[in-house]
């Protein structure tokens, strides 16, 4: 009992670390409709710029964090204004492969800079392990998953109480709605852009004294960024969050019952078949903002 | 059907262009491996392999638009079959080769349909494809019948082309890859030119609903399409996998390998005929030549997949269609369009449907 409830409560807060890297994909893609491929790349550049900056002590961690952020969100702010924007009217392939190749850029520049797999920072918290009721919580993985919860709750006060959030939602709601009454929405879609990207590198920096960081971890964690994001579905940022909490919670739980690859492969098998069951939950509604739905070429097709 | 006088294709500059240029390369090709030692025909094995993995996955990627990652997949299969079947139980390595083409064509036909049913767009199939890809690859990674995470290595004895083996000249293994590009090339040229089934594929690419309301069956040819792709995709498994003589999961089946064929058709330029061949010659090159700076062998595939990377965001991000479409306008622009003006009739350009490709 006490092992499921160990398992348990560590896939929560993996989950909580699962649910901030899904909202920033979640963001870029209801307000921009750009699938970012290079997404989990970007937890990457979080975790790498945490352990290149080697802070010592809780508070270099944290700023080593926040540093970390500012720097995904900078990268994440050129790629959107560089290399993605002047797309964003040509439809979604171009930025498909854009993203994919950026994304392999990072992996394989991480894995030149840093050919040293699985390296890791001590634990830089003040206090070791929480322990009650036979269930043990190490410190890292306790401050991640708060912190992370703390983050998720700014960003949605963030998106559904202030000027700004009632501005990004307008964006995602009607694209042309938001250019009729004057919203200026390319910097928009900048600021959105970096925004996911520097959540996503926030959690990275959160992640790293947790799991050891290796070049390969990118693609892991975009693939989990999107599992999270396709459950979860267009609907609400909530929706995100309690995909995320699930994800962190079934692999724990699962890892009781199947061995390591084989698990993975499953989780893959099963997300192929969301993909292929409600795929609505995140195109659908999507392309339904961009245009009418009663535009003339699009009656009668589906 | 009559071809009758095929100079008369030759009607433009950039044809008879094209027309040398491509004599040429085939006769450079033919003649490579007895001008080098066998290190670097290896090498030209390697530059031909990737030329034939690219074109294989631009039938279905570069022609009909479907970007799959499947592609992965079929690659293991063509790997894995051979290693299954003739280095653990004997059998023909050439009938290893037609199995995993069959498993291929089949897991592509079924993938594409089931796609295509539930009315997957193009996202959703690049990410379904990579989430099977990555499934195929746990699964291979823990199942002792496709050699677990120790792979399979060869175990046998006989060489030659009955067999698909030489051991120590890959001049063989250079040879038999360039049969199969050209024959798959033209093959596909031929499908492209003459069946309604291949000038269908540009159109479903451009436009899947005006080509249904005009009687193309999308969804069938979509899918017979990935079947062929996919299939002859894993003939290139099978090749690699003789070549190097062990096959794991780690080594088959990695999203690399699709990102690779995916990315190097778009270099070259997808849905043109020499686009992924050019560029996948050009890659093994560009590999060759890093690999000349002394750089360490495990940075050599990390600058490449850098540069890959660099190359293609380089080429969508300012609007070419890659290497093909840049040569024929420069082409074009030297010689002439050996054409005389014509004024617009129509906005769409109707016309050049019927080259097998559109713009």
């Amino acid at each position: 009992m006490s092992t499921v409830l160990q398992l348990a409560s560590t896939g929560l807060l993996q989950g909580l670390i699962y649910s901030l890297i899904g909202i920033g994909l979640y963001l870029v893609f209801t307000v921009m409709r750009v699938v970012n491929f290079a997404h989990g790349y970007f937890v990457l550049i979080g975790m790498y710029g945490v352990l290149s900056l080697e802070p010592k002590g809780f508070f270099p961690f944290l700023g080593a964090v926040v540093a970390a952020a500012l720097g995904g969100a900078l990268v994440g702010y050129l790629v959107q204004r560089l290399l993605l924007e002047s797309g964003l009217a040509k439809g979604g392939h171009s930025q498909l492969v854009i993203t994919l190749s950026l994304g392999i850029a990072i992996q394989y520049l991480f894995q030149v800079l840093h050919p040293e797999p699985f390296e890791t920072i001590p634990n830089p918290y003040p206090f070791e392990a929480f322990t009650s009721s036979g269930v043990t919580i190490s410190a890292p993985r306790m401050a991640a998953g708060v912190l992370s919860l703390v983050l998720v709750l700014a960003v949605s006060f963030l998106v559904y109480r202030t000027r700004i959030g009632t501005i990004i939602r307008g964006c995602s709601e009607s694209l042309n709605g938001a250019i009729h009454v004057g919203i200026n929405v390319r910097r928009v879609y900048r600021l959105t852009f970096a925004l996911g990207c520097g959540l996503a590198a926030v959690a990275g920096g959160l992640l790293l004294p947790i799991q050891p960081v290796s070049p390969a971890l990118g693609l892991e964690l975009t693939i989990k960024a999107f599992i999270v994001v396709v459950i979860g579905g267009a609907g609400s940022l909530w929706g995100t969050v309690a995909a995320g909490v699930l994800l962190g919670l079934a692999e724990a739980l699962g890892s009781l019952y199947a061995p390591g690859t084989f698990a993975t492969a499953l989780v893959y098998a099963l997300f192929f078949l969301v993909i292929l069951i409600r795929p609505q939950g995140l195109v659908v509604r999507a392309t339904s903002r961009i245009k009418p739905p009663k535009s003339l070429t699009k009656v009668g097709v589906g | 059907m009559t071809l009758g006088n095929p100079l008369r294709y030759l009607d433009t500059p950039l044809r008879r262009v094209n027309a040398v240029v491509v004599t040429l390369a085939l006769a450079f090709a033919l003649v490579y491996p007895f001008l080098v030692p066998p290190p670097m025909v290896g090498v030209g094995f390697v530059a031909l392999l990737y030329a034939l993995r690219n074109f294989t996955w631009n039938i279905a990627g570069g022609y009909v638009g479907q970007l799959s990652l499947s592609h992965i997949v079929a690659f293991g299969t063509g790997a894995f079959s051979v290693a299954v079947l003739t280095w653990r139980h004997e059998v023909n390595a050439w009938i290893a080769l037609v199995v995993g083409v069959v498993i291929s064509a089949v897991v592509g036909f079924l993938i594409s349909l089931l796609m295509s049913r539930f009315g997957v767009n193009a996202f959703f199939l690049a990410l379904g494809t990579l989430a099977l890809s990555l499934a195929a690859a746990g699964v291979a990674a823990s199942w002792s019948f496709l050699g677990d995470t120790n792979g399979i290595s060869y175990s046998g004895s006989e060489e030659g082309f009955a067999h698909l083996m030489w051991y120590i000249d890959p001049s063989g293994f250079y040879y038999t890859t360039l049969g199969f590009l050209v024959v798959i090339t033209i093959g596909t040229a031929a499908l492209m030119r003459f069946t309604h089934f291949g000038r269908s594929l540009p159109f479903i690419r451009e436009d899947p609903v005006i080509a249904a309301s005009m009687g193309v069956r999308v969804v069938r040819n979509q899918a017979l399409a990935m079947a062929l792709s996919m299939g002859l995709t894993s003939i290139a498994g099978t090749l690699i996998a003789q070549y190097v003589q062990i096959v794991s999961y780690e080594s088959v089946l990695t999203v690399e390998i699709g990102v690779a064929m995916m990315v190097g058709s778009i270099i070259g330029g997808a849905g043109t005929l020499a686009g992924p061949i050019v560029a996948g010659i050009g890659i093994a090159v560009l590999e060759e030549f890093l690999r000349s700076f002394a750089v360490s062998s495990a940075n050599v595939s990390s600058y490449t997949q850098i540069a890959y990377a660099v190359v293609v965001i380089l080429l969508l991000r300012f609007g070419t269609g890659g290497i093909m479409p840049l040569w024929e306008a420069g082409v074009r622009r030297v010689f002439g369009t050996g054409r005389k003006p014509v004024a617009p009739v129509a906005a769409e350009p109707v016309g050049e449907l019927v080259d097998g490709r559109v713009g």
